[in-house]
């Protein structure tokens, strides 16, 4: 009976913390609390017996998407209207019929968590009885993306780096590129831009946090972050005997370089962490799926298809360097999301940008 | 109905969340229409993995003597999909923010009245 109240209190909890992001006219105050609300929603996959998904929606929903709208407001307007709450009745009424449509459907679906149900009869049975045996590996979560439908994983693998790429073009266009503005310019703010910080001063400061970060923030991220990127190697690696895999893992890592570029200056730590590095682990984590995959094609055997490879409990390792090739351009392609949209917004002294003109004011 | 509400609860709570991800999707403001994305996807996920519940399931992690387990199906193709929805987010930002140094504003209005300019 607890279960059942926690349950209904956490998916209360969701729909307040979405219906608030939806009503507050402010951007910033939006975004936050649609962070709780991701971080409601991956307590909700704990109850849903979905540990994988939890652990994505932590790092992703609730910290790198929150890092990402963050930059870009403040990068961008905020726009502050007088009213701080505000519902749009022509919206509501038209959201509110498709909802009625949608739920006069429900009936006819099965009851959640009938045993004999569709969905607990074919494919995922299968896989729940076959996949320890076949591969090795406990986690069958990981076991079908690394394994089963390794193919499908390989793609998004290259959807993600894709992404990556996408959005160095598009921001290149206004001139910023993921090289580091040499020597410290003193941005001469936009007209537009709002600091993120409270500081006026934004413009003097010695790093592009607006302000010099205090001495308990740096000296509990010198703490935090150890612990934070060994958690994330730890899930990429044992992602293959428990919750956890190449996904989460990388997120995690990328969290921990985001937090020490928050304590101490992101223009700095992107200049320690060089684009070498970066472009490295980014491509070397796609090279490595297809190093693998073509490995086997190599061997006789189809893209992908571990057992081709004469080495004992060839599935297993397969399973586990893929895992570790998306941790690494998860890492790479999170970090570049972050330096992307974080980084500063000039063009580099003594290059002028030929595709936009200053109308911006 | 009442019926529909004891049994299949998560899923009224997913089509709500999908109905307020629409509901944001209509905001003027470009960088709320992406939170409004996010929040749809995530009613999307949540009636996913919901199916694959089962009532006394376990973890999909693979023991001896364990089970019965939930459907594993549903949480890959979830996985898989909220990490293509951060790739969305960070791509649609960054071209928030073109529009954002092309026109000098985030709010879609605006934007239609600068560009027909």
């Amino acid at each position: 009976m607890s279960a059942l109240a926690l349950e209904l209190t956490l998916l209360g909890l969701l729909v307040l913390t979405a219906a608030l992001t939806a009503v507050i006219r402010d951007v910033l105050a939006a975004t936050v609390v649609f962070a709780v609300y991701s971080l409601v929603l991956s307590l909700v996959w704990i109850l849903l017996r979905a540990p994988d998904v939890a652990l994505t929606e932590a790092a992703v929903g609730a910290g790198v998407v929150t890092v990402l709208l963050v930059a870009t407001i403040a990068k961008t307007s905020r726009p502050t209207d007088h009213a701080e709450l505000s519902v749009r009745w022509p919206s509501l009424a038209v959201i509110g019929v498709f909802a009625v449509g949608i739920v006069t459907t429900l009936p006819s679906l099965p009851a959640i968590g009938d045993p004999t149900a569709p969905i607990h009869q074919h494919l995922g049975t299968y896989y729940l009885e076959t996949a320890p045996a076949e591969t090795g590996v406990s986690n069958i979560v990981t076991a079908i993306l690394a394994a089963y439908r390794a193919f499908d994983t390989f793609g998004e693998v290259v959807v993600v780096f894709g992404a990556g790429i996408g959005l160095l073009v598009v921001l290149r266009q206004s001139g910023i590129t993921l090289q580091p503005t040499t020597g410290s310019t003193p941005s001469t703010t936009d007209p537009g831009l709002e600091p993120s910080t409270t500081d006026p001063h934004g413009e003097s400061s010695t790093t592009d946090l607006g302000r010099e970060p205090s001495v308990i923030t740096t000296t509990a991220i010198r703490y935090i972050v150890p612990f934070v990127a060994l958690f994330g190697l730890y899930i990429a690696f044992h992602g293959a005997k428990t919750a956890g895999g190449g996904f989460q893992g990388g997120v995690v890592v990328a969290a921990s370089v985001v937090l020490v570029a928050f304590g101490f200056g992101i223009e700095s730590t992107r200049r320690w962490l060089n684009d070498t590095v970066l472009t490295a682990i980014t491509a070397g984590g796609v090279a490595a799926v297809v190093a693998i995959g073509l490995g086997a094609m190599a061997l006789g055997g189809r893209f992908l298809e571990y057992t081709v490879y004469p080495i004992p409990k060839a599935t297993t390792y397969g399973i586990e360097l893929v895992e570790l090739g998306i941790g690494a351009t998860v890492t790479g392609i999170v970090l570049v999301f972050f330096f992307a949209l974080v980084g500063n917004a000039e063009t580099p002294p003594g290059e002028s940008s030929p595709t936009h003109t200053e109308e911006s004011k | 109905m009442i019926e529909t509400l004891t049994t299949r609860y998560t899923y009224v709570v997913a089509v709500i969340v999908i109905a307020i991800g629409l509901y944001v999707l209509f905001d003027r403001n470009l960088i709320k229409k992406i939170v409004g994305l996010n929040i749809f996807q995530t009613g999307v996920f949540l009636f996913f993995v919901t199916a694959g519940y089962r009532t006394g399931g376990t973890p999909p992690i693979a023991s001896a003597g364990g089970g019965p387990y939930v459907s594993p199906l549903p949480h890959v193709l979830i996985l898989t999909a909220i990490v293509v929805g951060v790739s969305v987010t960070a791509v649609s930002l960054g071209m928030v923010f073109l529009l954002y140094e092309t026109y000098g504003t985030v709010q879609e209005d605006e934007l239609r009245e600068a560009i027909h300019e």
